[in-house]
């Protein structure tokens, strides 16, 4: 009975380490990024009226975080950049999988929307993700979203023309820089497929009311951080999504204290599939009304 | 996004730490003390297989009476994640297994209880558990077993969002062989009945996307 005491001793003090916040990011690396010519699967790719003209595209590398925590991350500008300073852009932040090749048609939706290169858009990987230094980490999302708004504040973008736009784990960092602004304050947060919060999702899953500290030490709570964003708000959220349940978004909407939100359950819509069931013009309608403050 | 990827690790500590085998059906001999090992869990998707969540356990008990038993459990899987998570019963044999088909009948009342290490969160569940046993061989120990199970979730839910679920049900079908020394068990579960399992990016593999079944296996040994 005394060495079982001790192994139950060992197992509790010794094998605390692990955690499983890494869990939460499935980043893929890549050696050289393709866009266009990028031929892994994907849940659309579009065609050639879609197309950017390649002197309108810049692969681009920023430092991101501070001295003890640096990376070099790779971003992506979609658009004419002695423009920056005069056009309207939209901050992507992609999901917990893949790189920037996987979001490349979906930035080039973005690119078209309201018309071909209406607005400039700017999308990252985040740190451990595509070419990106380093490993993927809560506090890396921010940095790294933030070290996009410096290079577009040194490119003169202000304020009120920067709207961020978050699909999947891309809502932490969006409704993290909208509600707690660091370098630029985005005017407007779009939100597609979000996820409430690590506890949540937990919950969600196990059913029963753990605490998520039980798992985890991530502090991504986005229907909390929700209630302090003023800005204008759209959130998309497809009715069929099995990976992130419509549940999660209707949370973070719920939560939303300002005056102007635009919401849309797609019906029949999966966690990936929200442009592609919505419909790519209306999607597009949608996103550039939004901005335009049509709706 | 890709669906298949590792945050079901994630959570599927989460999830097998409310899907225990059942700790034990037949009380122990009086003044017997049993340990055990116990591993499984719900069936889940994983990398386009099926598989039970590799969760694991130890268990103690001990014969108070003849027809009551003290147990415990501690789990290792959620302690190498940084939570404490273990559980303390007993169980009483309300009737013995008689000649012919007549089954035993024992009722277990325990409770789960975790804390993590970090933020010290704590939480307490109790575990009612009602078995009916049959030992089936004349001059043999054997027996098979079915259980119901029941699970109790007072706690609020995060953000203060109240519970409206109070209640897990699950309900197994196993079998032990049993000798002087060990008992070696294998049981099949439906965890949940009736409750969702959609919407997550855990797959289980349920009914109607609905509970989800589980497999579990035991070692004891007998002291």
């Amino acid at each position: 009975m005394k060495n079982i005491g001790f192994l139950l001793l060992f197992l509790t003090i010794t094998l605390t380490g692990c955690r499983l916040d890494n869990f939460l990011f499935n980043p893929a690396t890549v050696t050289e990024y393709k866009f266009d010519a990028f031929e892994e699967e994907q849940r659309f790719v579009l065609d050639s009226s879609y197309a950017i003209s390649e002197s309108l595209i810049d692969l681009m590398t920023l430092e991101s975080g501070p001295e003890d925590d640096r990376e070099t991350i790779y971003a992506a500008y979609i658009g004419d950049q002695s423009r920056i300073s005069q056009d309207t852009i939209i901050l992507y932040c992609h999901g917990n999988a893949g790189h920037l090749d996987y979001y490349w048609e979906r930035a080039k939706l973005l690119a078209n929307a309201g018309g071909k290169n209406r607005f400039g858009v700017f999308f990252m990987d985040y740190r451990g993700y595509g070419k990106s230094t380093g490993k993927a980490t809560e506090a890396g999302l921010y940095y790294d979203v933030d070290a996009c708004m410096k290079w577009l504040k040194a490119q003169g973008l202000t304020d009120d023309r920067l709207v961020i736009y978050g699909f999947s784990l891309g809502g932490a960092p969006s409704t993290e820089l909208t509600a707690n602004p660091r370098t630029l304050t985005p005017s407007k947060l779009i939100l597609e497929a979000p996820f409430a919060s690590f506890e949540f999702m937990a919950q969600d899953i196990a059913k029963i009311a753990f605490a998520g500290s039980f798992y985890g030490n991530l502090e991504i709570d986005n229907s909390v951080e929700i209630q302090k964003v003023q800005q204008p708000f759209m959130w998309m959220h497809g009715t069929a999504d099995d990976f992130v349940g419509i549940h999660h978004g209707e949370l973070i909407q719920q939560n939303y204290q300002g005056t102007h939100k635009v919401i849309r359950r797609v019906q029949g819509g999966e966690h990936s599939t929200v442009p592609i069931v919505m419909g790519f013009d209306i999607y597009m309608k949608l996103v550039a009304d939004f901005i335009t403050g049509e709706i | 996004m890709k669906q298949c990827i590792p945050l079901l690790l994630m959570l599927y500590l989460v999830v097998l730490s409310a899907c225990n085998s059942t700790r034990i059906v037949k009380p122990l001999a009086k003044k017997q003390v049993a340990v055990g090992l116990d591993f499984g869990g719900p069936i889940m998707d994983f990398a386009g297989a099926k598989i039970p969540v590799p969760f694991s356990s130890i268990s103690v008990g001990y014969g108070i009476d003849s027809n009551l038993t003290f147990f415990g459990g501690v789990n290792i899987t959620s302690a190498i994640f940084g939570t404490v998570q273990w559980d303390l019963g007993i169980l009483g044999e309300v009737i013995r297994p008689q000649k012919g088909y007549i089954p035993g009948l024992s009722i277990g009342a325990s409770t789960q209880m975790m804390v993590d290490v970090f933020e010290a969160n704590f939480r307490m569940y109790p575990v009612l558990d009602v078995n009916l046993y049959w030992n089936y061989l004349p001059k043999h120990e054997h027996y098979f077993y079915v259980n119901w199970g029941s699970w109790f979730d007072f706690w609020d839910r995060t953000q203060g969002i109240g519970n409206t679920k109070l209640y897990y049900p699950s309900f197994s079908l196993g079998h032990t062989f049993e000798n002087k020394k060990m008992r070696y068990t294998i049981e099949g579960k439906y965890i949940t009945p009736g409750i969702e399992n959609g919407g997550t990016p855990v797959k289980f593999n349920g009914i109607a996307g609905q509970g989800s079944w589980g497999v579990y296996l035991s070692v004891v040994r007998k002291f």
